[in-house]
């Protein structure tokens, strides 16, 4: 391995890392707003609604569909369908954006149904609206319950922002590969976008881990009973 | 009756949909030829290429995309009176791309081959795509004969694949396993450093490229009456023939005034005079 190569070659990926951070930060953004709208939908959805069924049609297709064909579906299939073509950055985030919808839709329906039913029929019997116990009860609760699961899929949308090379998009891993193919360094410049993509997750991991201990603290559980009673007793 | 004929109907349009979306490239036979006018008037043409070929096109320590191709991009509009911008894309999707509207055409260090001329023209030969087998300086490997019972690579895609096939037959060789293909050649000669296979067939003059740069590798011709001489092109649209047509032109003229030559010295350290100056059709 060619350390001092490392080193030297890491300006170059700046550029290309902050693609990659800003791919998949817009993407985490807009299917977080897509995909709370979508599973409250779900799940306030009468059974056997049509809305119901297109909404968990979608989430099969993105579900049963390599993301490297939904990349290629969204440059190959959205310049006809727009009459132009979008800049490849915002290609790139409509393609994760479309995929992180799928999942996401199912994590805010998880994360609502998990609240017990108990609550809304207290809600509703001290006289709340349904738009109130949506804002005031529910949603708090469900935010809390969802960051441990969207903080999987924002390290997954960061990984699948690689596969954004297949389009050309200047990102991380295509960089890092037009590198190895210029220098013939292909080890070091895989073992260099490892290291970057785990720094990088690792930052974000730590970010959604303040919000859960820190922004969204209310409603958590103490450790134990046990230790609580223990407190007293002494 | 009625709903089976309102599912055909249905079924038809969505075909038919799928069809036009599909066909948005295919070029329409009523259509009037304005590629070099679109050219002339935008006052710049692109061309796709992927920038992981030395020394055709790669990154510089800039990643600015430089090579061959891009030189001769460079010339080729400078005597137009426009820019020439390169577009980097993915090799595989290369001519679908072109039909999107990605570029204008390609100039990509692409070899002109049959299965490609289906879907595009070419333009007159600006180098010579020759194939090479790339080795370990020590495998004794030294001819075709001798890469029976080896492991043998080639890029996928590519027509180094066939040739291996042809060369397996022509000379009643079997190689170790399957013939092995990867993504494209960086990834390849890792693979042979890592002894994974024994030889890889690609371009002749990329593998010496490579072999010049890094220590205890050697290229060996690769050649056969069975296929035909191989030379590198750029690629159009079928319907862009004006384009082709003047392309061509100013590629004659690079040639006889020694342009070409100089860009081949720079590029690959020697010329390649004997380029046909017809495009290759089959």
């Amino acid at each position: 391995m060619d350390f001092p190569f490392m080193v030297q070659t890491l300006p170059r990926l700046v550029a290309p890392l902050g693609l990659t951070i800003g791919v998949s930060l817009v993407s985490l953004l807009l299917a977080t707003i897509l995909g709370v709208v979508l599973g409250l939908l779900r799940v306030i959805c009468p059974v056997n609604n049509p809305l119901g069924w297109l909404i968990d049609g979608y989430v099969e297709l993105v579900r049963g569909t390599p993301i490297i064909i939904q990349i290629y579906a969204v440059h190959f299939l959205l310049p006809p369908l727009l009459g132009s073509k979008l800049p490849l950055f915002w290609e790139g985030v409509c393609a994760l954006t479309l995929n992180s919808v799928g999942y996401q839709i199912e994590i805010v329906r998880a994360a609502v149904q998990s609240i017990p039913q108990g609550q809304w029929e207290a809600a509703r019997s001290i006289g709340m609206t349904n738009r109130i116990i949506l804002c005031r009860i529910l949603l708090p609760q469900a935010a809390r319950q969802m960051i441990p699961p969207l903080t999987n899929e924002l390290s997954n949308l960061v990984k699948a922002s690689s596969v954004l090379s297949v389009v050309a998009l200047f990102e991380l891993h295509k960089a890092g590969s037009s590198i190895a193919s210029s220098s013939f360094k292909f080890v070091e410049m895989l073992a260099l976008q490892a290291i970057l993509y785990f720094a990088l997750i690792q930052t974000l991991s730590w970010g959604t881990g303040y919000l859960e201990h820190h922004v969204f603290r209310y409603g958590r559980k103490p450790s134990s009973f046990g230790t609580e009673a223990w407190g007293i007793r002494a | 009756m009625l709903r089976r004929k309102a599912a055909l109907t249905l079924g038809g349009s969505l075909l038919a949909l799928t069809l036009a979306l599909l066909g948005g490239g295919i070029p329409g036979s009523a259509q009037t030829d304005n590629s070099l006018q679109k050219v002339m008037d935008a006052g710049k043409f692109t061309y796709g290429l992927e920038a992981q070929y030395r020394p055709f096109e790669f990154r510089d320590e800039n990643n600015q995309i430089v090579g061959y191709d891009i030189d001769l991009a460079n010339e080729i509009a400078k005597r137009w009176g426009v820019k020439a911008e390169p577009v980097d894309t993915d090799w595989a999707t290369v001519i679908q791309t072109l039909y999107n509207g990605g570029f204008d055409l390609i100039l990509g260090g692409m070899t002109a081959t049959e299965a490609r001329y289906e879907r595009v023209n070419f333009s007159i030969p600006y180098m010579d795509a020759s194939s090479g087998l790339l080795i370990k300086a020590d495998s004794g490997i030294q001819d075709r004969q001798d890469l029976g019972g080896k492991v043998v690579a080639a890029g996928a895609g590519t027509p180094s694949v066939q040739q291996l096939e042809i060369t397996a037959k022509e000379l009643g060789i079997q190689y170790n396993g399957e013939i092995r293909t990867f993504d494209n050649d960086a990834i390849a000669y890792e693979a042979m450093k890592a002894g994974r296979i024994d030889a890889y067939a690609s371009s002749l003059v990329s593998l010496n490229d490579f072999a010049q740069q890094n220590e205890g590798f050697a290229v060996i011709p690769f050649k056969s009456e069975q296929w035909a001489a191989e030379y590198t092109t750029a690629a159009f649209r079928k319907e862009d023939e004006a384009l082709r047509q003047k392309f061509n032109e100013t590629l004659l003229a690079l040639k006889a005034d020694g342009t070409l030559d100089a860009l081949q010295e720079k590029w690959f350290g020697r010329t390649f005079g004997s380029l046909p100056e017809a495009p290759p059709t089959w």
